[in-house]
């Protein structure tokens, strides 16, 4: 058997065995290539502070854009970002399987939109929300001038507005991020079982929704 | 259902942009460092006129943090002041003592503030260059990406030049001390005893020795140390070692590791290694020696890691390393198999365990220990039943 160290810098170790007979690979330096969430995360774990910077970059704009679809308000969303990002590197160590990374990070993401979602019922039986929904899914859409995409997106905003925010979250997870079934329940933290009922309650609302404007 | 067509978000622009992610990774920064660090740079400012010079980095996302967004040009014009006014002597900032702060901006969004009782000068500005000079006081900048364009603030007999960076200044012109702490990123410094070139966590101090009480260098987190060397410097200031120091780092940033190999080379890596107290950097130096190919002074400088600052959190993982390195590349399995102990014995991550036993059972092999091969076997297939390395560990413990 062969021992191969996937050389990486800086002060990051993974380590495989290769089934390959003979020589047992020193270290040896590498060319530059990318590194994995798992390298970059066992680097962080090393204390190495670019690997932060390595991982935000290549996870930052992904988590921004799902928890700001899920919000409906970019000002949230900006906040959910980094309250993950600081969850997750206070927490790091915690993680049992570093290349599961960004599902990880996905996990944290909801439960930090749901702290949001939380906040702002508060605030609206206080009469304070006062958030802008500039993140709303007809709004974002990438041709602002189809207006039949549009017309069909502000129906689901309203559909999305009457959900409670556990089936918001799946159902935006499965259909607008394409998260498959199993990668819902895993960032919802819940049950297959239970992830299907929030979905099957929400398509409900949601053909309601459609439908009753075409009938 | 909805007649779109999934999933929706090909059909969705991205709702947050670059700038503003670059923006979070900034909150995100600044709560993530130390409080020790916060901690050593309230007294330089509150012993010293600070002179405090945060420049836009290189952020995650290759924007700058100014209001004005525009993409860095590759032939940039003169700067001047957003109000239009030319950066010369005749268009000096100053701030009375207990007047407001004053904020501006330059022309590419760079940002400027300065604080009460404060006095800035522009001396020049050309396509080429942007020179500043602070008279005294304390003056913050967020610098936009410069291109090609030389960025200088001075600062008594510090002149700092942005190389894309954050960094603080302080400058007392009665004491005529003036001190430069980086943020993160790079800045070269020159100064009457050289230039050096600075990374994050490093700080320089001129003159190197002064009356006034030093700043500490912060200390790691969750480390009881040795009682550190006194220092008037987070890091190695280029006295210490000539022009060539803080070169290296910037090598090694890099990834041109035998450069920075050779640079450390006037000294003498081990002495290096000896007179270094920063984890950090002793770190660094075990992989600029890894990288150019030279396992023998890696492993001196995590072995310092491991004998000197056990209660590192880094120091399980440099264990680890360490043995690692004295098995593949040493040759040397029964160092190797104590090294792998004490790494699993400092209290290693979940995440690492596995690996480290596996290698256990690898270094008592190989070094013919037969007892702790198998006992260690033993260990691994309690805790990591269908481990990655089952084969492997049950194939070395079954001895010859």
């Amino acid at each position: 058997m062969a021992l191969r160290d996937k050389r990486m810098s800086p002060s990051s170790i993974a380590i495989e065995f290769e089934h390959a007979p003979g020589s047992i690979a020193g270290d040896s330096p590498a060319p530059a290539r990318e590194r994995t969430d798992a390298e970059l995360v066992y680097a962080v774990i090393a204390g190495v502070r670019r690997a932060e910077a390595e991982l935000y970059k290549r996870h930052a704009r992904t988590i921004a854009a799902v928890a700001a679809r899920l919000l409906g308000r970019s000002a949230d969303a900006e906040d959910v970002v980094q309250d993950t990002f600081l969850t997750a590197f206070e927490r790091i160590r915690q993680l049992r399987d570093p290349q599961l990374f960004r599902p990880w990070l996905v996990r944290i993401t909801v439960r930090h939109v749901h702290r949001r979602f939380r906040r702002r019922r508060l605030l609206r039986a206080l009469g304070l929300d006062r958030g802008e929904d500039d993140a709303a899914l007809s709004r974002l859409a990438l041709s602002p001038f189809d207006t039949e995409t549009r017309a069909e997106l502000g129906k689901l905003d309203a559909a999305l507005a009457s959900l409670s925010s556990q089936q918001r979250v799946a159902f935006m997870l499965r259909h607008v991020e394409g998260y498959e079934l199993t990668e819902v329940a895993s960032a919802c933290g819940a049950s297959l079982a239970t992830v299907k009922r929030w979905l099957s309650r929400a398509d409900e609302v949601v053909r309601a929704h459609t439908q009753e404007d075409a009938s | 259902m909805s007649k779109l067509r999934e999933p929706l978000r090909e059909l969705l622009r991205d709702p947050i942009g670059d700038a503003q992610l670059d923006a979070i990774w900034r909150r995100v920064e600044v709560k993530r460092r130390p409080r020790t660090l916060r901690r050593a740079l309230v007294p330089a400012l509150v012993a010293v006129a600070a002179v405090m010079i945060v420049v836009g980095e290189r952020w995650p996302f290759g924007q700058h943090a100014a209001p004005a967004t525009a993409p860095m040009a590759s032939a940039p014009a003169a700067l001047h002041w957003s109000n239009g006014d030319a950066l010369t002597p005749a268009a000096a900032i100053e701030v009375v003592p207990g007047g407001a702060k004053r904020v501006l901006a330059l022309s590419d969004g760079t940002r400027v503030e300065l604080a009460s009782g404060s006095r800035l000068v522009p001396s020049s500005s050309t396509p080429e260059a942007v020179e500043l000079a602070l008279e005294h006081g304390e003056a913050r900048f967020e610098v936009a990406p410069q291109g090609t364009r030389r960025f200088e603030v001075h600062a008594g007999a510090l002149r700092v030049r942005v190389v894309g960076t954050a960094f603080t200044v302080t400058r007392d012109r009665d004491a005529d001390v003036a001190r430069v702490t980086v943020e993160h990123g790079r800045v070269r410094v020159f100064s009457p005893a050289g230039e050096a070139l600075l990374g994050a966590g490093d700080a320089l101090r001129w003159p190197a020795e002064t009356t006034a009480a030093p700043v500490a260098p912060p200390p790691p987190v969750n480390v009881q140390q040795p009682q550190q060397r006194p220092a008037s410097v987070a890091a190695p200031a280029p006295a210490k070692t000539g022009d060539d120091f803080g070169a290296w780092r910037a090598a090694a940033a890099d990834g041109d590791y035998r450069r920075a190999y050779a640079l450390l080379g006037t000294r003498g890596y081990a002495l290096v290694v000896r007179d270094e107290s920063n984890v950090d950097v002793l770190l660094e130096l075990a992989d600029v020696a890894r990288g150019a190919g030279h396992p023998r002074d890696a492993a001196l400088a995590l072995g310092r890691v491991v004998q000197r600052y056990p209660h590192d959190a880094r120091s399980p993982l440099a264990a680890l390393t360490l043995g690692r390195l004295q098995l593949d590349a040493l040759g040397q399995p029964s160092t190797a198999e104590r090294t792998l102990r004490r790494a699993l014995d400092l209290g290693l991550p979940a995440a690492l365990q596995e690996d480290a036993l596996a290698r256990l059972v690898q270094a008592s092999a190989q070094a013919g220990d037969s007892a702790q091969a198998r006992s260690a076997a033993e260990e691994y297939r309690k805790r990591f039943a269908n481990g990655r390395y089952r084969a492997n560990v049950d194939q070395w413990s079954k001895g010859p």
